[in-house]
């Protein structure tokens, strides 16, 4: 490949499911940070400016949960395109920013790859 | 019988001289005669009707005893009597009337009322005999008749009297008054009886000349304006009307008796029209309250917010009882307070809604326990508020209604009804609060058997949903590589162990579970559980932590037999132990494929660490094959 790896963030406190995730979007030559929490999403995310893509779940333990974390991304960092999930609920358009997707679980690992690509290389 | 009624009546007395005097005049001068009377015949003595002529002292007496009498002959034989000389008589030549009264000459007639009762005789006397011709005889039969036609007319006068005078009705007879352009404005009492003065209260000598408008001040003026048209009109009317001063009904007849005159027979039938009234009330709160319920009823099933469910109920109570406030509340009975839902209130009123203490307001909390309603009719009155009513009165609290609602007998929750006036409260009201109490309480408990039994399915479809990402996770861990066979044996293996350790955290009601129970419970369908030493202190996981620790824990143990202490069959295991601040859980195994983790609890304590670290030692567990 010619360029650099670009860089993701997923959020996910399920360890397994996020290495899962995690494994699919290395395979698919990424970059990717993790966080079991949306406040260690948030040391990563001001420690590495050029992440383009957040994936995170929404039913998080702590204060802030992925669609507070979601909204606080989308104002500290407009660039980093967002992804949510939930296993707990549907979510409408409207809760989350604008550009975002939302994926149900348990989702497909090969379409958020896909999303996630897609959205890495929009500008 | 007659003699006595008549005499009774005092008529005879006083005005019977009258009475009788003008025939008494008559038969002296017709009969030219010094005495003449009319004797009425008692037991043991005459007294005389009318008389003239007696010596002054009988006169004055007007009576004599049986031994001075001549007319008791004619009383006994119902005959008359005619004696020429007395004193020449067999039987009454004794006769001390010969010699007291100068009675020589006697003529005498009975006198017989209509009834056929001999009551005395009418009698001529003459000082010197006399010789009576049948002519005379004939004239005083015919004056004895005027006298007896008369004594009959005040009997039934009498009678008639006496009649009104025992009546338990009351009777008053009424002249209208008028004004000057003729119209009628009010009206005299001409007459009352007895029981008009016990039917009205007052004393009836004191009325008689006076109008109705003096004697009750402030009466209605239907009472004037209804017999103003009987007088009118001349037709009668009953009426069943209450005289507003005297706070008494009466249920009565008037009726013209002259152009300007009435008479009115009534009864009192306060109690009455008060029972009646009582009933219609009775029946007027039962048919409300039936509506009511129903109304709650139908209401209640359309929601399951709770705030909304008291606030309905409150709603539909209050206004069958017109009451200023009503709301429900929870009791806390160890902390004596109850915090009321939600409420309802009338315009001006305002909500109580939210937490208060019971003590804050009197000492009526005691009686609340037992489960007994509180009736407070007067919040200043009663021992129980007096001391705080300032406080009940603030919040437009006078009568006070708490209707408790036990649970399994304690004090669960409370109906609470005010009124910011005096307002006597009573047993059917009670009942009613209760029943409503009871209805709201049922909707709650069903709201929150629905709210619960939503969460339980919302909370069962998201750990199935987490579990299927779970299973995927594992899906795309484990089905990698050429190995068909080996991969799908690992996968099942691995399910195994997702399975085992939900088995695991259903018997804690998915509460989680404490590391080192996980780590056995994951352990053990990998052998002799005297093969693993545990150390370390315990620490408590969530239902998250736990299952991915199982997990973990079953990567760990299958390589481990596959490659390393536990694939040789008989040496213990040294290889799981726990730091007090850090959670570590780690196998080691000589074999070439040795594998190494840290698992770390993120309790706070592990926050302070570098996640990238307990990142980057995790991931080989799945990795190291």
């Amino acid at each position: 490949m010619g360029f650099a790896k670009q860089r993701v963030l997923v959020v996910e406190d399920e360890t397994l499911v996020r290495m899962a995730i995690v494994d699919r979007l290395e395979d698919e030559g990424f970059t990717v940070f993790e966080a079991a929490n949306a406040d260690e999403a948030i040391d990563i995310l001001i420690n590495n400016l050029d992440i383009r893509v957040m994936f995170t779940d929404i039913d998080m333990p702590g204060g802030m949960d992925g669609l507070k974390l979601a909204a606080a991304v989308r104002d500290r960092w407009p660039p980093v395109k967002i992804v949510v999930t939930s296993g707990y609920r549907y979510v409408r358009d409207d809760e989350i920013p604008a550009e975002s997707r939302f994926f149900p679980k348990p989702y497909d690992p090969d379409a958020i790859a896909r999303v996630v690509r897609s959205m890495a290389a929009a500008k | 019988m007659h003699v006595k009624a008549l005499r009774q009546s005092g008529l005879l007395n006083a005005a019977g001289n009258q009475q009788f005097d003008a025939q008494i005049k008559l038969l002296r001068k017709v009969l030219g005669v010094p005495v003449a009377v009319v004797s009425l015949l008692e037991e043991d003595k005459q007294v005389f009707a009318a008389h003239r002529g007696l010596p002054a002292a009988w006169a004055e007496r007007g009576e004599t005893p049986l031994t001075h009498s001549f007319c008791q002959y004619v009383v006994k034989e119902e005959e008359y009597l005619r004696v020429e000389d007395a004193r020449q008589h067999p039987v009454l030549k004794d006769n001390l009337a010969i010699d007291d009264l100068g009675v020589v000459a006697y003529l005498g007639v009975p006198l017989r009322l209509p009834d056929g009762t001999t009551v005395g005789a009418l009698a001529a006397i003459d000082s010197k005999p006399r010789d009576w011709t049948d002519e005379e005889l004939d004239l005083l039969s015919s004056v004895a008749e005027v006298v007896v036609d008369k004594m009959a007319t005040f009997i039934s006068e009498l009678s008639w009297r006496s009649m009104f005078e025992q009546l338990r009705e009351g009777i008053s007879v009424g002249r209208v008054v008028r004004d000057d352009q003729g119209r009628i404005i009010d009206w005299l009492y001409v007459e009352v009886n007895n029981a008009w003065g016990e039917l009205v209260g007052i004393d009836p000598k004191a009325v008689v000349g006076r109008t109705v408008r003096d004697v009750i001040p402030g009466i209605e003026d239907a009472w004037v304006n209804e017999f103003a048209e009987v007088v009118e009109t001349g037709n009668d009317i009953r009426f069943t009307r209450q005289v507003g001063p005297l706070n008494r009904w009466y249920d009565g007849y008037c009726q013209p008796t002259g152009p300007d005159t009435f008479i009115v027979l009534f009864m009192e039938v306060t109690d009455r029209v008060a029972a009646q009234a009582a009933l219609n009330a009775v029946q007027s709160f039962t048919t409300r309250r039936q509506a009511a319920l129903i109304e709650i009823g139908d209401r209640l099933r359309a929601t399951t917010d709770p705030a909304t469910i008291v606030r309905i109920a409150a709603e539909v109570l209050a206004r069958a009882l017109g009451a200023s406030r009503v709301g429900y509340g929870v009791v806390d009975p160890i902390e004596d307070t109850i915090d009321i839902m939600a409420d309802w209130c009338a315009p001006g009123v305002k909500s109580l809604a939210g937490l208060h203490r019971f003590r804050d307001y009197g000492s009526f909390i005691d009686d609340m326990k037992r489960g007994e309603s509180v009736i407070i009719t007067d919040v200043e009155a009663d021992a129980r508020t007096s001391a705080a009513s300032r406080a009940l009165l603030d919040m437009s609290v006078r009568t006070l209604v708490n209707v408790p609602l036990m649970e399994d007998g304690q004090l669960a929750g409370m109906m609470v009804v005010h009124y910011d006036q005096l307002k006597p409260f009573g047993r059917t009201e009670e009942d009613f609060v209760r029943a409503v109490a009871d209805r709201t309480h049922a909707a709650l408990d069903e709201a929150e058997f629905v709210a619960a039994q939503k969460l339980r399915d919302g909370e069962i479809s998201h750990r199935l949903k987490n579990s299927m990402a779970m299973v995927q996770a594992i899906a795309h861990q484990t089905l990698k590589g050429d190995d068909i066979a080996d991969r799908r044996s690992a996968f099942s293996s691995r399910l195994a162990a997702l399975a085992n350790a939900h088995e695991m955290l259903i018997h804690r009601t998915w509460d989680g579970a404490p590391l080192r129970d996980t780590i056995v419970s994951a352990l053990e369908p990998h052998g002799d559980a005297n093969r693993f030493t545990l150390d370390g202190p315990d620490v408590e996981l969530t239902a998250k932590q736990a299952l991915a620790v199982s997990l973990a824990v079953h990567e760990l143990a299958t390589n481990a037999i596959k490659y390393g202490a536990l694939k040789a069959s008989a040496a213990p295991c040294r290889s799981v132990g726990t730091s007090s601040r850090v959670t570590r859980a780690s196998t080691s195994s000589n074999g070439p494929g040795e594998s190494k983790a840290v698992l770390r609890s993120p309790s706070p304590q592990a926050k302070a660490l570098d996640p990238s670290s307990s990142r980057g030692r995790c991931r080989p567990i799945s990795r190291d094959r």
